[in-house]
C-alpha cells in the first residue's frame, strides 16, 4: 500500500467533532445534516458491508438498512463513542443478519455453478498453481482479490469481521471495542486466528504465499 | 524449549506490535535462525498486505439519493403522526381558552342581567301568611283583572298608602316584578286607574241575600247556590270589597280538610284566589261574598274549629277578602 492508509485519508477529510455538529442537528430533526453524514460515511459503510457479505447489491441494501436505521434511532445517540463506531456497529449487524439470510437462501436454493467451488470443509478448492509462472502473473490483480474476498468468506462471522474491521478498514482496538462490544483481548485473539485462517486460506487458494 | 509451533503463535502479535520486549526478543532471536518460522511470517505479512490492497467499491451514483429518499418518507411519516397526536394541541388550545373565555363572559353578562330576578326568587315568601290580604287585592288585579276587582274605596286607597312590606303572595307573582321600585309605582298607576277606568267584573250577590233568609235550612244552601250563581255580575257599582278579615280553623288532618274546603268553596261558588301550604299550615285567601259568609262558617265549623275570626262585615254590600289559615289541632 502506497501513500496515506484509507483510514488517514478519512480521518483528513472530516473530523469526529464535524460529525457531531451534524449528529446535533439531525437530533433536532434537521434531515439535510443526516444527508452531510450519509455522504460522508456512506462509502466505508459499503465496503464494510461489501466485504461481510461478499456481494456488492446485498451490500448496498445492507447500508441502506444500516442508514434508516441509523435515523431513526439517532436520537439516542449519546456521543459516548464517535459516530462513525456506532453507523459501523449498526451496518455490522444488519450485514451479519444479510449475511445469515444469503446463507440460509444459499442452503435452500442450491448451489450455483457460477459460485465458488468450496470443499466439505468449507474452504475454497485451490487452482493448482504452476511452477513456471509466478503467482501475479497467473492471476490477474482482480482475480487474485476475488479469491482473497471468497477467503474471507470462508471464515466465520465473529473472525470474519475483526479481520474486516483491523485489516481492511484499519480500525483500532478501541474503535473495534466499541463497534463490536468486545474486550480487546478477545478482539486480538480472533484477530490472529482469522489471519492465520487467511493465510492458509490463501494458500490453499493461490497455492504459494 | 520454544519450538516453531509456539513461534507461530506469536507471529500475529508480534507483527502488530503488541509483545512485550522480552518476548520481542525470543520471536527476533528465533526469526533470525528459523526459516520457516520466517516464511510463515512472510506469508502473514503478504496476506494482511493482500487484505489492504483489498480495491474499494464506489457507492453507485444513486446511493445518497436513495438513502435520503427514505430517510425523508420516514422523517415525514414520524412528523405525520407527531402532528396527529401533538399539532392539535397548537390550534386546539388557544381555541378553547377563547371559547372558555367567551362562555365566562357570557355567564357573567347573563347573571348580570338577570341577578334581580333570581334575588327575587332567592327571597323567601313568608309574607304570604303574615301580611295583610289587602296587598293581594292590589297587585292581583293586573295579573287577573277578570276574578279581582280594584279597589275602590276610600279604605282601599288608604290600605294602598300605607308602607307596609309588600305581599309577596306567590313565587310565580314575585318573578313578574323586577324589583320592589315597580311595584311601587303599579301601586300609584293603579290608584291613579281606580277613578277612571271601572273595575274587572265580579260575582255581585247584593239583591239575592234577602231571598236566601226566609229559606228552610235544609235547602237553604242550594238556593244560596243557586242565588250565587245566577246572581248579575254587571253590577259594579254595588261592589265592594272589604279586604283584611281572616280566621284560623283548627283540623285533625289538614290535607283531608284541606281538600274538604275547597269542596265546600267549589260548591258554594267562592272563588279561591290564593293557597299556599308552608310550615305545616294551608292558608287560603277566598273571595266571598257578604250574604255568603254565615253559611260558610257553618260549613268550615263541620270541618275543624274556628279559632279566631275576625269576620266583622261592616257593609254587607261588600265581598270580603278572607285568610283562611288551616292548622292541626
Amino acid at each position: 500500500m502506497t501513500g496515506m492508509s484509507k483510514r488517514e485519508k478519512d480521518k483528513k477529510n472530516f473530523t469526529l467533532d464535524d460529525d457531531d455538529h451534524y449528529v446535533s442537528l439531525c437530533q433536532k430533526g434537521n434531515t439535510n445534516a443526516f444527508q452531510v453524514l450519509v455522504e460522508r460515511h456512506q462509502k466505508k459503510m459499503l465496503n464494510i458491508a461489501y466485504r461481510i457479505t461478499g456481494d456488492y447489491e446485498e451490500a448496498c441494501e445492507t447500508v441502506q438498512e444500516a442508514f434508516l436505521s441509523a435515523f431513526k434511532a439517532i436520537k439516542k445517540f449519546r456521543g459516548e463513542a464517535a459516530f462513525s463506531s456506532w453507523l459501523t456497529g449498526i451496518t455490522m449487524n444488519h450485514a451479519r443478519n444479510r449475511l445469515k439470510k444469503i446463507k440460509s437462501l444459499s442452503h435452500h436454493e442450491g448451489i450455483s455453478i457460477d459460485d465458488p467451488v468450496k470443499t466439505e470443509t468449507g474452504q475454497v478448492m485451490c487452482d493448482p498453481p504452476t511452477q513456471e509462472d509466478s503467482i501475479l502473473e497467473q492471476l490477474e490483480k482482480k482475480e487474485l482479490q476475488a479469491k482473497v474476498q471468497e477467503c474471507i468468506g470462508t471464515l466465520d462471522d465473529e473472525f470474519r469481521e475483526v479481520l474486516v474491521l483491523r485489516d481492511i478498514q484499519e480500525f483500532s482496538y478501541d474503535e473495534i471495542h466499541d463497534i463490536l462490544n468486545i474486550p480487546e483481548g478477545t478482539i486480538k485473539s480472533r484477530l490472529f486466528r482469522a489471519r492465520e485462517a487467511m493465510k492458509n486460506c490463501l494458500r490453499h487458494v493461490l497455492g504459494v504465499i | 524449549m520454544i519450538t516453531c509451533k509456539d513461534i507461530e503463535e506469536k507471529l500475529t502479535a508480534y507483527q502488530e506490535g503488541v509483545l512485550s520486549p522480552q518476548e520481542k526478543n525470543l520471536v527476533e532471536d528465533h526469526l533470525a535462525a528459523c526459516a520457516q518460522c520466517t516464511s510463515a511470517l512472510a506469508g502473514l505479512k503478504k496476506t494482511v498486505d493482500l487484505l489492504k490492497d483489498l480495491p474499494e467499491v464506489e457507492p453507485p451514483p444513486w446511493f445518497t439519493q436513495k438513502i435520503m429518499a427514505q430517510v425523508r418518507e420516514e422523517a415525514e411519516e414520524k412528523n405525520s403522526l407527531l402532528k396527529r397526536l401533538f399539532y392539535p394541541f397548537h390550534i386546539k388550545i388557544p381555541i378553547e381558552a377563547f371559547a372558555t373565555l367567551c362562555v365566562v363572559a357570557l355567564g357573567l353578562y347573563v347573571y348580570k342581567t338577570s341577578s334581580p330576578e333570581i334575588k327575587t326568587y332567592q327571597a323567601p315568601p313568608t309574607a304570604i301568611i303574615e301580611a295583610p290580604a289587602k296587598d293581594v287585592t292590589v297587585s292581583k288585579p293586573v295579573e287577573k283583572p277578570k276574578t279581582i276587582a280594584l279597589p275602590e274605596t276610600e279604605s282601599d286607597k288608604e290600605i294602598l298608602s300605607q308602607k307596609e312590606p309588600l305581599p309577596q303572595p306567590s313565587v310565580q307573582a314575585d318573578a313578574q316584578r323586577a324589583s320592589s321600585e315597580p311595584i311601587m309605582e303599579r301601586k300609584e298607576e293603579i290608584q291613579a286607574a281606580t277613578g277612571v277606568a271601572p273595575p274587572a267584573p265580579i260575582r255581585s250577590m247584593a239583591k239575592e241575600t234577602d231571598t236566601s233568609v226566609s229559606v228552610g235550612a235544609g235547602r237553604k244552601e242550594e238556593r244560596e247556590e243557586k242565588a250565587f250563581k245566577s246572581a248579575p255580575r254587571s253590577k259594579k257599582a254595588d261592589v265592594k270589597i272589604q279586604a283584611g278579615a281572616a280566621l284560623t280553623l283548627s283540623v285533625e288532618n289538614i290535607a283531608s280538610a284541606s281538600t274538604d274546603i275547597e269542596k265546600v268553596l267549589g260548591q258554594s261558588g267562592i272563588t279561591i284566589t290564593e293557597r299556599e301550604f308552608k310550615d305545616g299550615i294551608q292558608t287560603f285567601i277566598v273571595h266571598c261574598p257578604a250574604q255568603k259568609l254565615q253559611w260558610l262558617l257553618g260549613r268550615l265549623r263541620t270541618i275543624g274549629e274556628i279559632k279566631d275570626s275576625h269576620l266583622i262585615p261592616d257593609d254587607t254590600n261588600s265581598d270580603l277578602q278572607i285568610t283562611i289559615r288551616v292548622i292541626p289541632r
